[in-house]
């Protein structure tokens, strides 16, 4: 079975069946949770994916959820559900960093293609942050020489004036050199300077 | 979610404001209820006084009773006691008449009489022809005092004392004579004058008890005191009572007059008191009937106050049914589109399971129940609340309506322009829903304002008589409304307003369409639209 990437959060067992019949039928997974509760009580911490959820429930309030999620570093992206009137509340949800909302009763596949559309971006995301922290992690194995002679480098000064300026053998700063590139994972100062431009 | 709606009835709450008509007669009849003990104690006071004047005059009839009585007693005992002189007059006259009139023997006798008789100031002795023959006191020497020659005629032709008429006496006094004729046998000889007093008389007779209380005192014929036995003066003469003395041929009246009436302190006292306690009485209720009469006042406000927060919390009530009706609709609604959704999905993918399908088709169907049963809840709701019609003044109304929303329109800015017509005809309809009507049709006035100068937002409501209706009118002066939208106004669901639910011109016309009645717009000639709500008059 493939992991569930859709999390729907209702406690209206009718719509969380109904939507989870939805997503699955334009083959996402879904689980379902009868409340932000019930929600917060599971492995949220471990989960991937989308969580879809009614802004207003018995309990625990959809924005509550929302507070609680981010208080312990989970950054999952929510859409939420929101009926007649609930507009006020899904402007604060979204100020809070809800990625979207949409109104009851909706156009399905629309909402099915806003999800989608989170899963991507959030997937783009998450690769994104995965290489970037590949870089940091290498960056972070460098020796303060290297780092100082990596920083002269990047400002595209030659062997022998960052020898002089840091004072040591040109020979020493070529074995820096090397170690450097070979602790980074590339082969040239052009290289080096293309891996750190996309880190900013 | 559950289905819920507000158990708080919309309608019923607004069912124990009382209808102003009544409460009028209440509060009269409220204000009237601490008048009460006023009007009790007032009462008392007056029977007081009454008591009061009863008793007193009881207390004069009974002072004046024994006043009589004194004078009566006065009377009788003068009377007797002058009876008793002339008879002692007589025996001298007739014991002289055998002794031939001798002087010696009348000088003792008559001594001796006036030394008995206080009241007789002189004694003469007259012969046939009237000439003094002998007196007594005998200090008093020969001179004749002069002789009522009409008396002595009188005795000597009737042969019975007689009275003269009065004179004055030589000490200042007056009084009169008691005038005995002598016979021997049939033969005239003389007679004796015996002058009475009258102060004397007064003076021996009248006891101190009397005199303590009273002034006694003789008077003639024209009212002059004559004799009077009493040191003290002027009293109540209109008090006191004059009498005929019964003495032929004297024209003397006595009279006896108390010395003011004798007034019981303690009694007074009481009586003070009593009136004092009962005005104070009064006053206190005055007082609290005053402080009662604030209170009642700040009551009343706070009844006000009541109602007013009544009516406010039954249009969020209203509000909130309609929301949660929103609410509940959409759980049903969300769910059947999305199970619709699902079905053609994975019909176009072509992957569609007839089992599958038929479960979700069958979910689908039973949340379509779901939603009938949440809207047959509402027909519940309202039905359980259907209006109740009576007797409205429609001019009440409005002005009750208008006090209303006062606050509201402070608030916005909007001058309420307001013209109530007189002595509009009753309709008969349901008071509350009719304001819910007009709060409604004022609320959207306001809104169409919202956008003008507040210096031209102007609201004019009004209600007259329009042949056989009562006309209410509602008209603004805001941007007016698009024919196209015109069209669609009363439609369910359609709103101009960016957070309207486009229910409340909807409900509006239905409601005044239950009471027979009609509500229509039409563009005002410079700018606004004009609300109308026309009610029928009743036929009779």
């Amino acid at each position: 079975m493939k992991q569930a990437k859709v999390h729907i959060v209702d406690d209206d067992p009718a719509v969380r069946d109904a939507l989870a019949w939805l997503f699955e039928s334009r083959d996402l997974a879904t689980t379902t949770w009868s409340s932000a509760e019930a929600f917060l009580d599971g492995p949220w911490q471990t989960l991937d994916g989308c969580l879809v959820v009614d802004i207003r429930m018995e309990g625990m309030s959809g924005i509550e959820l929302l507070d609680r999620l981010r208080a312990g570093g989970c950054r999952l992206p929510i859409i939420y559900l929101t009926g007649h009137g609930d507009v006020p509340m899904a402007v604060e949800a979204l100020k809070k960093g809800a990625r979207d909302f949409i109104e009851k009763p909706f156009n399905d596949n629309d909402l099915v293609e806003r999800v989608t559309a989170v899963l991507d971006s959030h997937a783009r995301h998450s690769e994104r942050e995965r290489a970037r922290n590949a870089i940091e992690d290498r960056m972070n194995t460098l020796s303060l020489r290297e780092r100082e002679v990596m920083s002269l480098l990047l400002a595209g000064k030659m062997n022998k004036m960052i020898a002089a300026e840091l004072g040591i053998t040109v020979r020493t700063v070529e074995v820096h050199r090397a170690r450097i590139y070979e602790k980074i994972g590339v082969r040239s100062a052009v290289e080096l300077a293309n891996l750190v431009a996309s880190l900013n | 979610m559950t289905v819920v709606l507000p158990k708080r009835a919309v309608v019923p709450a607004a069912r124990q404001v009382p209808d102003p008509s009544e409460t009028g007669s209440w509060h009269r009849a409220r204000d009237l209820a601490p008048l009460l003990p006023i009007v009790a104690i007032g009462l008392v006071v007056v029977l007081l006084g009454v008591l009061i004047w009863y008793v007193n005059r009881d207390e004069r009839e009974a002072q004046q009773l024994t006043l009589i009585k004194d004078a009566l007693w006065v009377e009788q005992t003068l009377r007797f006691h002058l009876t008793t002189i002339e008879e002692n007059v007589e025996r001298l006259g007739g014991d002289l008449g055998r002794q031939n009139l001798d002087p010696a023997a009348f000088s003792v006798r008559a001594g001796q009489l006036i030394r008995n008789e206080p009241p007789l100031y002189r004694v003469l002795l007259r012969d046939a022809q009237g000439r003094m023959i002998a007196s007594a006191p005998l200090g008093e020497g020969s001179v004749d005092p002069g002789s009522d020659d009409d008396a002595i005629l009188l005795a000597r032709k009737t042969g019975r004392r007689v009275f003269s008429r009065l004179h004055a006496l030589g000490d200042g006094g007056k009084g009169f004579d008691i005038v005995v004729p002598i016979f021997d046998d049939t033969r005239f000889l003389g007679s004796i004058s015996a002058v009475i007093s009258l102060a004397a008389l007064l003076n021996d007779q009248v006891p101190w008890w009397i005199t303590e209380r009273h002034r006694v005192s003789f008077l003639d014929e024209s009212g002059t005191v004559i004799a009077a036995k009493s040191s003290v003066t002027s009293p109540d003469a209109e008090a006191g009572h004059t009498l005929a003395f019964d003495t032929p041929g004297l024209n003397l009246y006595l009279s006896i007059v108390p010395y003011g009436l004798k007034t019981n302190l303690v009694h007074n006292s009481l009586i003070a008191a009593i009136l004092v306690l009962a005005m104070l009485a009064c006053v206190s209720l005055f007082v609290a009937h005053r402080h009662m009469r604030r209170r009642i006042r700040a009551e009343e406000l706070s009844r006000l106050q009541t109602e007013k927060l009544a009516r406010t919390s039954r249009l969020v009530a209203m509000g909130e049914m309609a929301s949660t009706l929103a609410h509940e609709l959409n759980q049903p609604l969300s769910a059947i589109a999305s199970y619709a959704t699902g079905c053609l999905n994975k019909l176009d993918s072509g992957k569609e399971q007839a089992a599958e399908m038929r479960t979700t088709l069958e979910k689908l169907g039973f949340q379509a129940q779901r939603a009938g049963r949440i809207i047959q809840h509402v027909h519940e709701f309202v039905r359980k609340n259907e209006p109740k019609f009576g007797s409205v003044d429609l001019s009440a109304l409005v002005a009750d309506t208008v006090e209303f929303i006062r606050p509201a329109a402070r608030k916005r800015r909007v001058v309420l322009a307001i013209d109530l017509g007189a002595d509009l005809p009753m309709v008969h309809a349901d008071r509350v829903l009719l304001e819910q009507v007009l709060l409604n049709l004022i609320r959207n006035g306001f809104e169409a304002m919202a956008h003008i100068p507040a210096k031209e937002r102007v609201l004019a409501i009004s209600v007259a008589r329009r042949d056989d209706e009562v006309a209410i009118t509602v008209a603004d002066c805001g941007s007016g409304i698009a024919p196209e939208v015109k069209d669609r106004l009363f439609t369910p669901f359609v709103s101009t307003k960016p957070d309207g639910m486009g229910m409340g011109l909807n409900i509006c016309r239905s409601i005044v369409e239950s009471h027979r009645g009609r509500l229509w717009l039409e563009p005002r000639p410079d700018r606004g639209t004009v609300f109308t709500v026309a009610l029928p008059v009743p036929a009779s």
